[in-house]
C-alpha cells in the first residue's frame, strides 16, 4: 500500500512542484548573507564556541554580537565543507522542496483536495521562490509550515502531533528569528478556540477541556524551551529588538521595504489579493477565525515588508486551496494510472540529476555575482587598510578573505545599526555632502565597491582617490598619496 | 424585504430608504433604487443649507482647510501657471516646446490647457492667496461631491460623512494644486451622474457630454471617467446574481439613453485645440513613457512605509473583514470600480485619487449598518447655523497672508536662488534639479531655458529624462553628459548627490548656496 502511495497521482503532483522549483533554483542565485553565515558556522565548528562579540569588521570590532541563527550556520558550513557549492545547491533544493511539499501537504490537509492544493501551490510557487535564497531563514520557513500543519491536524482532532511543537520550537529558536511568528500562530489558534461563535462567514469552535489542557501544556513547554540556547533570553528577545530598535535597517535594507507592486511578484501578490476578495464576495465561503486572522496578518505583513511574503504564502495556501476546490474535483484513487505516474516521477528525478549544475558551472555563477576576481587581486596586492566596502560585498569578503581584511560593513545590519555605522554607510552610499569626510573619519584607505555605484563616480572625480583595479563587477580605489607610494 | 408577490426585479431595484424614513433594522447594503421608490421629503432650500447634513459637509471642508493652509506649491504648479499666462497673453495654444534648451522646438502640447488658463488667470488676479483660495475651493468641491456620492448610494448622510472623514487623509495626498484637481472633481461628478441614472433619474445623464468636453481639455483623467461609464454601461447589459454580487439589466429606454450619451461624450473628445491627439495622450502616457513612470515619484507603487500607505492598508483590511463578517451585497459595477481603484492605487500611488471616489460609497454602505440616518425632526438648525458660521469665520481668520504664503513657497522652491540668478546671471545653458524646473520656467519668465521640468513626457521622448536620471544618480556618465549638453552652470538641491560630486570636482565651482539650493558654475581653470 505504501509503495502504491509513493507512485500515486498526488505524489506525482508533489514531484512536479519540486521540478518547477528546481528550474528556478538551478540558476543558483546566491544571497550575499550566505557567505558570512558559512564563515560563522565554520568558526563555531572549529572553535566549539559561540561568538559573543564581533570579530569580522573594523567598524564594530569587539561589540557584543551573537550568532542568533547558529544552527543554520553550522549546517551551511558543514555542507559547504563536505560538498562545496554543489552541496549548497543540493541543500537549497532540498530545503525548497521540503517547504513546497509542506505547503502542498498543508493545502491538502485543509481542503482534502490534493489537486486543488497543487494548483494553489503552483500559483504561489513564484512568490515562494522569491524567498528561497539559501540562508537559515529557509529552515525557519520550513518550521513555520510544519507548525501550521501540526496545529491544523490538532484542530481536525489529531492530537498526537501537537507534542512535536516543543522540540520544533527548540530547534527553531536556535535557527531563525521567525519562531515568534510560530508562537503568534500558535496563540491565534489557541485563543480562537476559547469561544464558540459565528460572525457571517467567520466561525470559531470551542476547544474541548481535554484539548485546552493539551494546548496549554504544549504552549507552556514550547515557551520554556525557548531559553534553551547558547545566549539565553537574549536570543529569544532578538526578534523584538529587530522589530522596534532597528529603524535604519528597516528603512534602508531592500528586503524590509514595502511590497513593490511594480515588480512581477508584487503584481502576482496583488492579483491574489483581488482574487481572494472577489471569492469572498461571490462565493460566500466560511472560514475559521484562526486561519482568517493569520491570512489577514500575512497580507498586512507582506505589504509592509516584502520579505514577509514568506509569511503570507503559508497562511494563504490553505485558503486558496479551499477556494479552488470548488471547481477542481478531488483525487480519485480508482482512476489513478500508477505506471504512468512512476515513469513521470522517475523522469523528474533523472531530469534533476541530469541537469544538476557542475562545480565549475556553479563557480562561474558565483563569479558572476560576487567580487571573486577582485578578491584574488586583493590577495595578490593587499590594499592599504582599513577598506570600505559595498554592503552586499561584506559577507563575501568575510568568507573569502578568511578574516584577513576586516570589513566596513556586511549583512549583519543589527550590529552596524547599534554602533551608527549603518547610518553612516547610507550617507556615504548616497553620496551626501559628508561622504568623503566620513571616509576620513573612519580612516578608510581603500574602497572596494560595485562598478556602477555613485560613490565610484565621486571617488573617480576626487583628486584624493585613485582607481587601482576594476573588472566587470567591482572597482577598487585607494587614497592618492598611498597609491603614489605604492607605485614607487 | 422581499414579499411573496414581489417580482425579483422590483426587489433588486429597491432604493435605499430616504433619510428620515429609513428603518435602522434595514442596512443600506443592497442595491440602489428606482425613482418611483424615492419619496424624499423636500425641505426649503434655506433650511437645507443650515441642516445637519450641510454642517457635516462644512466640517469636512474645515478638516481640509487645516492641512491645505500649509500651501507650499506643487513643483508642477508653476509651469502650469506660466503656460496659462502665455495662452492668455498670446491667445495661441503651444505646439512646440519653448521653455527648455534640451527639448526646444520639439512637438509638445499643453494637454491640460484649460486648467493652466484657470491657474494663470487666478494667479494674475489674486496672486498666491488666490491660488490657495482656488486650492481650497477645488478641495472643498471634491470633498463635498464625495460626500454627496456616498450619501446618494446610502441615503445616509452621517454614514457618508464618516466614510469621507475616514478617507480624508487619502484625499489630501492628491490635493496639490494642479489641473488634476479638476479632473478629480469631474470624476466624482461623473460617478454621481451615473449613480443617479442607475437610480432612475435619467435627465442628469445629459450632463456627461459637456462634462467630458471640459474634462478632455483639462486633464487626462477623462479616460478613467470613460472607463467608469463603460463599466456601468456594460454591467447593465445582463442580469447577474453571483453570491453577494448583483447586476440588473437596463431597460430598453435606459440603454438607448446611455448609448446616446456615451456616443456624444466620445464625439466631444475631439473638440480640443489639438484635435484627436489630446484624447490620445493618456494612452501615450500609459504605454510609451516607461522612464517617467519608473522614475517620477507619484507614479511609483503604493509605499506602505509611508503613513498614508499604512492607512490605506488598514482601510483595505477593514473592508476585507467587513466583507467576510457582514457579507454586504454589491452591484457588479461598483465592485468592479472598487477593484480597479484598488489595483490602480497599489500600482501607482498617484491613483489614490481613483481609489477614493470608487471606495467612498462602499465604505458608507458598510458604515450605514451602525450609523443611524439623519432625522430632520431632531435637527437643531440654529446650532448648525452657528457652527457653520464658526467654520467660515475660522477659515477667514486663519487664511494665511501673502507674506506667509511667500515664505512657505520659499521653503520648497528656489526663490532666493532665482533672485541671485537674476542679479548674477550664470553662464548658460544651466542644468537644474527636476523639481526646480517648473519654478524656473515661471519665475525667470523664459529668460533662462531649463534642462528639465515636470513635463516628463517631452523629456522622455527626446531622451533627456534618461540622461537626467544618469546625471542625478551620479552614474559614471554624469560628468560626460553635462559636457555633452554643454552645461555651464547647475542649480541643484542642497545635499543631492550631484552637488557632492561637483563640489569634489576641480572643474566646477560653487557660486551660491542657501538652505534649499546651490549653484555651481563650470570652472574653466580646472580643465
Amino acid at each position: 500500500m505504501t509503495g502504491k502511495r509513493l507512485i500515486s497521482f498526488p505524489v506525482l503532483l508533489g514531484g512536479l512542484l519540486v521540478a518547477g522549483l528546481f528550474v528556478s533554483l538551478r540558476d543558483f542565485t546566491v544571497d550575499g548573507d550566505l557567505w558570512w553565515h558559512i564563515k560563522v558556522g565554520q568558526t563555531i565548528l572549529a572553535t566549539h564556541h559561540w561568538p559573543t562579540t564581533d570579530v569580522y569588521s573594523f567598524t564594530a570590532h569587539g561589540m557584543p554580537w551573537m550568532a542568533y541563527e547558529w544552527v543554520g550556520e553550522v549546517l551551511l558550513a558543514a555542507v559547504q565543507r563536505a560538498w562545496g557549492l554543489q552541496g549548497l545547491l543540493a541543500l537549497n533544493l532540498a530545503l525548497g522542496a521540503a517547504v513546497v511539499l509542506g505547503l502542498y501537504a498543508l493545502g491538502t490537509l485543509r481542503s482534502r483536495n490534493s489537486k486543488a492544493a497543487f494548483v494553489a501551490c503552483g500559483l504561489l510557487l513564484y512568490l515562494t521562490a522569491v524567498s528561497f535564497t539559501l540562508r537559515p531563514q529557509m529552515l525557519g520557513y520550513l518550521l513555520l509550515i510544519l507548525a501550521l500543519i501540526i496545529l491544523e491536524r490538532f484542530r481536525q482532532g489529531r492530537v498526537g502531533t501537537l507534542w512535536l511543537l516543543p522540540p520544533l520550537f527548540l530547534l527553531w529558536v536556535n535557527t531563525h528569528g521567525s519562531f515568534v511568528i510560530g508562537i503568534f500562530a500558535f496563540g491565534v489558534y489557541a485563543i480562537s478556540g476559547l469561544f464558540e461563535h459565528r460572525w457571517g462567514g467567520l466561525e470559531s469552535r470551542r476547544w474541548t477541556p481535554a484539548q485546552r489542557l493539551r494546548l496549554g501544556i504544549v504552549f507552556l513547554a514550547s515557551m520554556i524551551v525557548l531559553v534553551v540556547n547558547p545566549y539565553g533570553t537574549k536570543l529569544v528577545i532578538y526578534p523584538v529588538d529587530m522589530a522596534f530598535s532597528q529603524p535604519v535597517n528597516l528603512s534602508v535594507i531592500r528586503e524590509w521595504q514595502s511590497m513593490p507592486f511594480n515588480s512581477a511578484p508584487g503584481k502576482l501578490f496583488l492579483g491574489l489579493l483581488v482574487g481572494f476578495l472577489l471569492a469572498l464576495v461571490a462565493l460566500r465561503l466560511t472560514w475559521h477565525l484562526a486561519e482568517f486572522t493569520l491570512f489577514l496578518f500575512g497580507i498586512v505583513a507582506a505589504c509592509l515588508h516584502a520579505r514577509l511574503v514568506l509569511i503570507f504564502v503559508p497562511f494563504c495556501a490553505p485558503l486558496l486551496a479551499v477556494i479552488l476546490s470548488r471547481w477542481i474535483p478531488p483525487y480519485e484513487s480508482g482512476k489513478d494510472k500508477l505506471a504512468l505516474n512512476a515513469v513521470l516521477i522517475i523522469a523528474i528525478v533523472v531530469g534533476i540529476a541530469r541537469f544538476f549544475p557542475s562545480q565549475t558551472q556553479l563557480q562561474s555563477r558565483v563569479e558572476e555575482q560576487w567580487p571573486v576576481k577582485a578578491v584574488q587581486y586583493l590577495e595578490q596586492h593587499p590594499p592599504p587598510l582599513p577598506m570600505f566596502n559595498t554592503y552586499s560585498y561584506g559577507g563575501y569578503l568575510i568568507y573569502a578573505l578568511d578574516g584577513r581584511n576586516k570589513v566596513f560593513i556586511d549583512g549583519r545590519a543589527d550590529i552596524y545599526e547599534r554602533v551608527g555605522v549603518l547610518a553612516d554607510y547610507g550617507r556615504i552610499g548616497r553620496v551626501e555632502p559628508i561622504a568623503l569626510r566620513l571616509l576620513d573619519v573612519y580612516s578608510v584607505q581603500s574602497c572596494l565597491i560595485e562598478r556602477n555605484e555613485a560613490l565610484g563616480t565621486l571617488l573617480a572625480t576626487s583628486p584624493r582617490w585613485q582607481k587601482v583595479y576594476a573588472d566587470d563587477q567591482s572597482v577598487l580605489f585607494v587614497r592618492t598619496q598611498i597609491s603614489v607610494a605604492l607605485r614607487k | 424585504m422581499k414579499t411573496p408577490q414581489e417580482p425579483e426585479t422590483t426587489r433588486l431595484w429597491r432604493a435605499p430608504k430616504p433619510e428620515g424614513a429609513a428603518s435602522q433594522a434595514e442596512p443600506a447594503g443592497g442595491l440602489g433604487g428606482h425613482p418611483s421608490d424615492l419619496k424624499i421629503p423636500r425641505q426649503p432650500l434655506a433650511k437645507r443649507l443650515i441642516s445637519f447634513p450641510a454642517l457635516l459637509g462644512g466640517l469636512l471642508v474645515a478638516g481640509l482647510f487645516v492641512p491645505l493652509r500649509e500651501f507650499d506649491g506643487d513643483p508642477d504648479l508653476w509651469y502650469h501657471i506660466k503656460f496659462g499666462q502665455d495662452i492668455l497673453a498670446t491667445h495661441r495654444f503651444p505646439t512646440v516646446d519653448t521653455y527648455s534648451f534640451t527639448a526646444h522646438g520639439t512637438t509638445w502640447m499643453a494637454n491640460e490647457w484649460l486648467g493652466d488658463v484657470l491657474l494663470g488667470a487666478v494667479y494674475r488676479a489674486a496672486g498666491l492667496r488666490g491660488l490657495l483660495a482656488l486650492d481650497l475651493a477645488l478641495g472643498a468641491a471634491i470633498l463635498v461631491a464625495l460626500y454627496a456620492s456616498a450619501w446618494l448610494r446610502t441615503r445616509n448622510s452621517k454614514a457618508g460623512f464618516v466614510a469621507c472623514a475616514l478617507l480624508l487623509p487619502l484625499v489630501f495626498v492628491s490635493l496639490s494644486l494642479r489641473p488634476q484637481m479638476l479632473g478629480y472633481f469631474f470624476l466624482i461628478l461623473t460617478l454621481i451622474i451615473i449613480e443617479r441614472f442607475r437610480q432612475g433619474r435619467s435627465a442628469t445623464l445629459w450632463l456627461l457630454p459637456p462634462l467630458f468636453l471640459v474634462w478632455v481639455n483639462t486633464h487626462g483623467s477623462f479616460v478613467i471617467g470613460l472607463f467608469a461609464v463603460g463599466v456601468y454601461g456594460i454591467t447593465g447589459l445582463f442580469k447577474l446574481r453571483w453570491g453577494a454580487l448583483e447586476s440588473m439589466p437596463w431597460t430598453a429606454a435606459q440603454r438607448l439613453r446611455l448609448g446616446t450619451a456615451c456616443l456624444l461624450s466620445l464625439s466631444v473628445l475631439a473638440i480640443t485645440p489639438y484635435g484627436v491627439r489630446l484624447p490620445g495622450y493618456p494612452i501615450d502616457m500609459a504605454f510609451l513613457q516607461p522612464i517617467g513612470v519608473a522614475h517620477v515619484q507619484e507614479w511609483g507603487p503604493m509605499s506602505f512605509n509611508q503613513p498614508f500607505g499604512q492607512y490605506f492598508l488598514a482601510l483595505l483590511a477593514a473592508f476585507l473583514l467587513a466583507q467576510i463578517v457582514f457579507r454586504p451585497t454589491w452591484q457588479l459595477a461598483e465592485l468592479t470600480l472598487f477593484f480597479a481603484g484598488l489595483l490602480a492605487a497599489c500600482l501607482h500611488t498617484r491613483f489614490l485619487l481613483v481609489f477614493v471616489p470608487f471606495s467612498a460609497p462602499l465604505f458608507a454602505t458598510i458604515l450605514s449598518r451602525w450609523v443611524p440616518p439623519y432625522q430632520p425632526g431632531k435637527d437643531k438648525c440654529a446650532l448648525n447655523a452657528l457652527l457653520m458660521a464658526a467654520v467660515v469665520a475660522g477659515i477667514i481668520r486663519f487664511f494665511p497672508s501673502r507674506e506667509q504664503l511667500e515664505s512657505r513657497v520659499a521653503r520648497h522652491s528656489p526663490v532666493e536662488a532665482v533672485q541671485y540668478i537674476l542679479r548674477h546671471p550664470p553662464p548658460q545653458p544651466m542644468y537644474n534639479n527636476y523639481e526646480f524646473g517648473g519654478y524656473l520656467i515661471f519665475a525667470l519668465d523664459g529668460r533662462n531655458k531649463v534642462f528639465v521640468d515636470g513635463r516628463a513626457d517631452i523629456y522622455e521622448r527626446t531622451g533627456v529624462l534618461a540622461d537626467y536620471a544618469s546625471i542625478a544618480g551620479v552614474e559614471q556618465s554624469a560628468l560626460p553628459l553635462l559636457r555633452a549638453y554643454n552645461v555651464q552652470s547647475c542649480l541643484l538641491k542642497q545635499g543631492e548627490a550631484l552637488a557632492t560630486l561637483l563640489a569634489a570636482s576641480s572643474q566646477w565651482q560653487k557660486s551660491y548656496a542657501d538652505d534649499l539650493s546651490v549653484v555651481f558654475v563650470r570652472s574653466h581653470t580646472g580643465e
